[in-house]
Order: structure tokens, then sequence, then C-alpha cells
């Protein structure tokens, strides 16, 4: 039997911690070609009523794949599908990332997953499918 | 221009499409690009087997499928990100040559805790040089 195949409903990932830094979002700029503003313009993003620059969605949800991919590798499993919500604007600092197998078939597995800002408020979340790999 | 308007004028745009856009994936873009969102497996890192993209590569079409596709200044101050649908096929390789078509999908208003709040979505679709699927992404975008 395979870790895949023992794989429960309920089962808790572990948590993902990180930091995002200014520092990340321009190396993600570079290596993801986007340049928007809300993501480096500090001085445009107060004046908008933000407390900060934002941090990429996209760069949120890769966290969030690494903590699928921490606990169940890619040569154990593939991600298939996905949907993620971005509820509110994550900030640079700590992130925390985590989730739960919320359905279990015989060659898929669900969870639910989100990331959280240093204050515990849910920014993103997300539900992926897994397939064997 | 009042946000019906605006919606009116933007679901015009419903079914234009984008692209293809072309791009041969270089082992050192898989790599800065692995880099900068945290990865430490080493398929992504690995030249002498691909390396393989990260899950979330695929979202660097959007700047030049979607970004260009999806308006980005519809005349309200801010725009945010709001969500992502995906479907995964075969995993892109360096060496692969990679196509992304995209497509303007829909628009609509909806009340928020900013007010009114505008979305839009497009529909990214990338095939390989088999023309074999790697994802559909819909991305959407929200304007307030």
């Amino acid at each position: 039997m395979t870790r895949f195949d023992r794989i429960e409903t309920g089962e808790a990932l572990p948590l993902l911690q990180t930091d995002i830094t200014r520092e990340d979002l321009v190396r993600y700029a570079g290596g993801a070609d986007d340049y928007v503003r809300q993501h480096w313009d500090h001085p445009f993003m107060i004046e908008s009523g933000f407390p900060d620059v934002v941090v990429h969605g996209w760069l949120t949800f890769a966290h969030m794949c690494r903590a699928v991919e921490a606990w169940l590798t890619p040569e154990e499993a593939r991600i298939a599908q996905f949907s993620v919500r971005y509820l509110a604007p994550t900030y640079p600092g700590p992130l925390s990332c985590g989730g739960e197998v919320v359905s279990r078939q015989c060659d898929s597995i669900i969870v639910d997953l989100w990331a959280s800002d240093v204050h515990g408020n849910r920014t993103t979340r997300a539900e992926m499918t897994l397939v064997r790999a | 221009m009042t946000h019906e308007a605006l919606l009116e004028t933007l679901r015009l745009r419903i079914g234009e499409t984008r692209g293809p856009f072309v791009r041969t994936i270089e082992a050192g873009a898989l790599i800065r690009f692995a880099a900068a969102t945290g990865q430490t497996h080493p398929r992504y890192f690995d030249r002498n087997h691909g390396p393989v993209a990260a899950p979330t590569y695929i979202s660097t079409f959007c700047a030049e499928a979607v970004a260009e596709l999806i308006t980005l200044d519809p005349g309200l101050p801010m725009f945010l990100h709001s969500d992502d649908v995906a479907e995964l096929g075969d995993p892109i390789i360096a060496g692969d040559e990679i196509r992304a078509t995209a497509r303007y999908v829909d628009a609509f208003v909806r009340e928020g805790r900013r007010g009114t709040m505008l979305f839009q979505t497009a529909e990214m679709r990338l095939v390989n040089q088999r023309n074999a699927h790697v994802a559909t992404v819909r991305v959407s975008a929200v304007s307030f």
C-alpha cells in the first residue's frame, strides 16, 4: 500500500511557515514577469488606502502548494486541479499555510487549503485535487 | 462612467481572444522561478532531468496572455487578483515549446466590502509541442 492509499479524510497537513519579504516580491516579479505596481509601488498603495504593497496572489498560492508537496511529494501525487480565492490582500511578513483532507476517493484526494497572515487572518483559501503521480 | 455602463462595455469583449503566444521553456527560467517561490524539491532544479516546472509556473504566461486581455485600468482606482481556477495536464519540462491562448470570458459586478466591485475573468489554455493539454486556467481580477 502506497502512502497515497493511506491518506484519510480529516488528515491535517503539517503547517508550513514562511516569511515573505519585499526582496521576495522583487525576485518573484522577475521570475514570473509580473510587474504590476500593486506589488512594488509602496507610495501608490498607501495613497490608495492600503497599509503596504500586496504579495502576488500566485506567490501566496505557491507556498500553499509547497505545504501540499511537503506532505505528499510530487513522486506520490500530482496536482490535477485547484481553485484559489484571494479573500483579502496578503502583505509582506509571516505567512502560515495549512490544510485538511476533505474527500478521499480511490484515485483522488481533495484538500482544503488556507494561508493566514501574522494576525491569523485567512487571506487565501483553495481547494485542490490530487491524483496518483 | 457608471459601473453599469462600464460593465456593458466590458461585456462586449466576451469571446475576444489573444495569442497564440509561443515560448520555448529554458531550464534557467524554471530554476529562477522555483527559487523565487521557495521550492526545495530537487525536481525543480535538476538540469539532468528537466528541470520540471513548479506547480504555479503556469502563472508566468498570464503576463503575456491574460494581462493584455483583462482591462486592468477600467477607470476604477484599484484592481487586485481575486480567483484562479485551473486544471493541469502534462507537466512543463525544460525544452518544451508551450503555446498559450487566452479568451475573455466574463465581466460582472458584485457588492462587496469596498462598495461596487467589478470582476473580469479570462481563460488561458496551454498546450505543448505535442499539442497535449498542459493547463487551462481561469484568472479573475477585481476592480474597485
